[in-house]
């Protein structure tokens, strides 16, 4: 039988102009983007005889970056204001009341959310298969793209229902998502930078760059979706390139496989979100939720 | 129906609810009064499965309700003090959502849901927007979605706050019509009169106990043994002053009119003595009684002295 919150999710969502808005508004974005790119690339070859391959390329790994992060802010978004919304609206009590137990509201709500990103995936699928007219992706590659959105999606998702399940107002919970992928995406990266900074000013050891600790960034959704897509481009070998800057000694089974590792973790780590929302969300689980954890949401949403 | 044992529950070092013991027989409309912070709503949070009880046991049909989670959803239907509404859906729509939460599905719930619709008198309501309705009928549809599953226990924490006179009204009907068709119903409400008048018993709660618990009837009883006797008499007032002043168990007594006013140390049976006493000596009695408090000013007066405690 299919989930009840998801099909009041849906059906309410469906219902509004800002649902029709956004697709076309997503799309029309990375369409404008694709064809400019396309119009440029095809001008260009009045100068030079051909089309050249390489903008081509660069334009679809263009549109698959923006739609990553077009992903990244829209999936907060939605997801933040899930639980926190029935929060707000008191609706929460009449569903905690009802015989659908934590698990299927907090699973109900994310595949409300995913619905969305996934109709936003297959509708930018299109755009994306411009590059078809030229050659050099492949459907297989696309389809990659299209796992490597939902997963992250769906990891982005788990991180703003967790958030929203924490917090009494949507508006924290919106700012707690973003404020975690913002230090997840660049304050990662970031270290990195800062390692490889004291490393050319010889401030410290840092001769092996940061040795394991590289193995943190499989938890990047960006680095990972990097490498996925300059790994289809063929331009370069992504991670072997940071690795030999940041972490030299490092090798192995990982690290050549660091695509689908990071793709399996963030699955892993969305399941555990998850459950731990709906952990949170039981007003009958045996131990308490940590009080600290009650006291921080309150102070915060007192401060807004 | 209904038995509550010994529920405690604190939060952090405040006690909301100090072991507190009620029971509600099946078929009763029962009122379930208290001031604000006496731990009323935390009560029916712990029936309805929102909240953990630090101890103590709640027994539904002699089933620990405490322990099954899952079974107690089903026999008890919930209407909290604010409806909540969701913006873009029909009122057959919310119904439908909530019967699929129970797990029902399909036409004949859909039936059920105009069904109930109608005896709330939203008849011709389903296709309008949940957000569109007035809040005394979004208060009627709430209580129609708490009977979706058909419970055998309805909750109800403050009905009629923010309705107007009129939706007040209809809701007293609904609830009193629903009590006759069998349906138990514990209601929490601040307004007394409101509860005096249509329920069959009730409960006094302060500061996490159970203070008094019984039909209105036994209540005032109760609570009026400990109230001076008026008498009214037919211009025999020297007579009647002599007659009182005589008996040792009157005591404080005052005079207004033709009126009388005592304390009385003795049991009823002293009491319906010295009435029958009172008329074989002559004097003509209008009326003979305790002095009547309402609901109101019982539970004021019961509230302060545990307040005074």
């Amino acid at each position: 039988m299919s989930n009840p919150v998801y099909q009041k999710e849906i059906k309410m969502s469906v219902r509004t102009v800002r649902f029709a808005l956004l697709i076309m508004t997503f799309n029309g974005i990375l369409a404008v983007l694709s064809l400019l790119s396309l119009y440029g690339a095809v001008n260009r070859s009045r100068f030079f005889g051909s089309v050249q391959f390489t903008n081509v390329i660069q334009t679809y790994s263009t549109v698959a970056f923006i739609e990553f992060a077009m992903f990244m802010l829209l999936v907060p978004a939605i997801t933040a204001g899930s639980i926190s919304g029935e929060k707000e609206r008191r609706t929460l009590d009449l569903l905690l009341t009802s015989r659908m137990g934590a698990v299927s509201i907090i699973l109900g709500k994310l595949r409300a959310s995913l619905h969305m990103v996934r109709i936003l995936a297959v509708s930018s699928l299109p755009v994306l298969s411009f590059v078809f007219i030229f050659g050099g992706i492949r459907i297989r590659d696309l389809i990659l793209v299209l796992i490597a959105l939902l997963i992250t999606g769906t990891f982005a998702g788990s991180v703003g229902i967790l958030f929203s399940t924490i917090s009494r107002k949507t508006t924290t919970a919106t700012v707690l998502t973003y404020g975690s992928l913002i230090v997840l995406i660049f304050g990662s990266y970031g270290i990195l930078i800062f390692l490889q900074y004291l490393n050319s000013n010889n401030i410290g050891n840092f001769t092996n760059g940061i040795g394991r600790g590289i193995y943190a960034l499989l938890f990047n959704p960006a680095l990972t979706f990097c490498a996925l897509i300059y790994g289809q481009v063929g331009s370069r070998d992504f991670i072997t390139t940071l690795c030999t800057k940041y972490a030299p000694t490092e090798s192995g089974f990982v690290i050549e496989h660091w695509i689908a590792v990071s793709l399996c973790l963030q699955i892993l780590v969305s399941v555990l979100f998850l459950l731990l929302a709906a952990w949170i969300l039981n007003p009958l689980h045996a131990v308490a939720p940590p009080q600290l954890w009650k006291k921080a949401g309150k102070a915060w949403d007192k401060d807004e | 129906m209904l038995k509550i044992e010994n529920l405690v529950k604190n939060y952090g070092k405040c006690r909301a609810l100090n072991g507190l013991s009620m029971e509600v027989g099946e078929g009763e409309l029962f009122g379930f009064i208290g001031p604000n912070g006496a731990g009323k709503t935390t009560t029916i949070k712990i029936m309805t499965g929102l909240l953990r009880a630090d101890s103590g046991n709640v027994y539904l049909d002699g089933m620990d309700a405490l322990k099954d989670a899952d079974k107690l959803k089903q026999k008890i239907g919930y209407v909290p003090d604010f409806f909540g509404v969701y913006d873009n859906l029909k009122a057959i729509e919310y119904m439908e959502f909530y019967a699929s939460t129970y797990g029902l599905v399909g036409r004949e719930v859909t039936e059920r849901c105009y069904e109930l619709m109608e005896l709330m008198g939203l008849e011709g309501r389903g296709e309008v927007y949940v957000d569109e309705l007035s809040r005394g009928m979004q208060q009627r549809l709430c209580l129609a979605r708490a009977l979706i599953h058909k419970p055998d226990l309805l909750i109800l924490d403050e009905p009629s706050s923010g309705l107007d006179p009129r939706s007040r009204f209809e809701m007293k009907t609904i609830l009193k019509e629903l009590c006759r068709k069998g349906t138990t119903i514990l209601i929490s409400s601040h307004i007394l009169s409101e509860l005096a008048e249509m329920c069959s018993s009730i409960g006094i709660i302060n500061k996490g106990e159970l203070l008094q618990q019984g039909s209105i009837e036994e209540i005032v009883s109760a609570v009026n043994i400990s109230n001076p006797i008026l008498v009214r008499v037919c211009d025999d007032q020297k007579k009647t002053l002599h007659f009182l002043r005589s008996n040792a168990m009157v005591q404080s007594l005052a005079i207004d009119g033709q009126e009388f006013q005592f304390t009385f140390a003795g049991s009823a049976k002293e009491e319906a003595e010295l009435l029958h006493k009172m008329i074989d000596s002559g004097i003509r009695v209008l009326s003979f009684g305790r002095k009547r408090d309402n609901l109101e000013t019982i539970f004021m007066q019961l509230t302060k002295e545990g307040e005074e405690s």
